[in-house]
């Protein structure tokens, strides 16, 4: 039986949970986006200096984790999953990303990043969501 | 008359899924427009130092470095109205005030200066602080932690 005003109630304690969730999902993204943005400049800076072979800087390394940390923080508390419709290709394209782990070369780190068009990818989701909520 | 009410709530709750994609995505905008702006303005500084090229070639990269910073605020400066408008990204917030206000310093830098003339020494102080904790970077990320930690 419902008991009049019980939607009410729920609905009052949905909207206060919601305020939080945004954001923190807004600092999920954050640190999605500023861990990709790092590992893509210490690739740029590398490749003018070392050879592609060199195994994964420790930098890239502590953001592979911190991606893949992140990136479960984004699949509990933000919805996002590969099978989205929208936003699914980038969560695999980061997915793959982080499977590749600390034994891979620079170069496999750098391939993945060129064929998901993972950065690409990124930017024009911000893009859109930016337009939309504008 | 209160479960129209509540109706109407549960129905904007719907769209909560969408609400957070987004806000994942403007937080990864507001970082990369960061993160982009420091390396901008520390390469307009390099360019300005570095006097071995011809003059000509150095003032058409230091007004193309200037552009791009002019157009990189310009995103920024969108990408806060967004959060601002459904991110509950406000001065007000206690858990944003820090990073907010190193953000807005940035904003209201834009609005004084002209699009294509933006004060380059001023955008890189904010970057720089005298305390490193307090620079936009370092607030961001103890943010970040902490969210990801809540929602983990």
């Amino acid at each position: 039986m419902t008991v009049p005003g019980d939607e009410t109630t729920q609905a009052i304690r949905g909207l206060s949970q919601v305020e939080e969730e945004l954001l923190d999902c807004f600092f999920i993204g954050s640190r999605i986006g500023q861990h990709l943005g790092r590992i893509n400049r210490i690739l740029r800076e590398q490749r003018m200096r070392e050879s592609g072979d060199d195994p994964v800087d420790e930098d890239i390394i502590i953001s592979l984790e911190t991606i893949q940390a992140t990136l479960s923080s984004a699949r509990s508390g933000c919805g996002w999953n590969e099978s989205d419709p929208n936003i699914g290709r980038l969560v695999k394209g980061l997915q793959e990303l982080v499977d590749l782990g600390i034994e891979a070369p620079m170069s496999k780190v750098a391939e993945v990043l060129d064929y998901t068009n993972l950065t690409r990818e990124l930017h024009s989701h911000q893009d859109e969501a930016v337009r939309r909520r504008q | 008359m209160a479960d129209e009410g509540a109706g109407r709530i549960l129905a904007e709750l719907s769209q909560v899924d969408a609400q957070l994609h987004d806000c994942l995505l403007i937080g990864a905008r507001i970082s990369n427009s960061v993160e982009y702006l420091h390396r901008l303005v520390d390469s307009y500084k390099n360019n300005e130092d570095d006097h071995s090229g011809s003059p000509k070639h150095r003032a058409t990269q230091l007004a193309s470095l200037r552009s791009a910073i002019g157009h990189e605020l310009g995103k920024l400066q969108q990408a806060v109205d967004a959060a601002t408008k459904i991110c509950g990204w406000e001065a007000s917030t206690p858990e944003v005030t820090p990073v907010e206000s190193g953000i807005q310093v940035l904003l209201d830098i834009r609005t004084e200066s002209q699009v294509d003339h933006p004060p380059v020494e001023r955008i890189r102080a904010v970057f720089n602080p005298e305390d490193e904790n307090t620079s936009i970077e370092n607030e961001l990320r103890v943010h970040e932690e902490e969210a990801v930690q809540r929602r983990r």
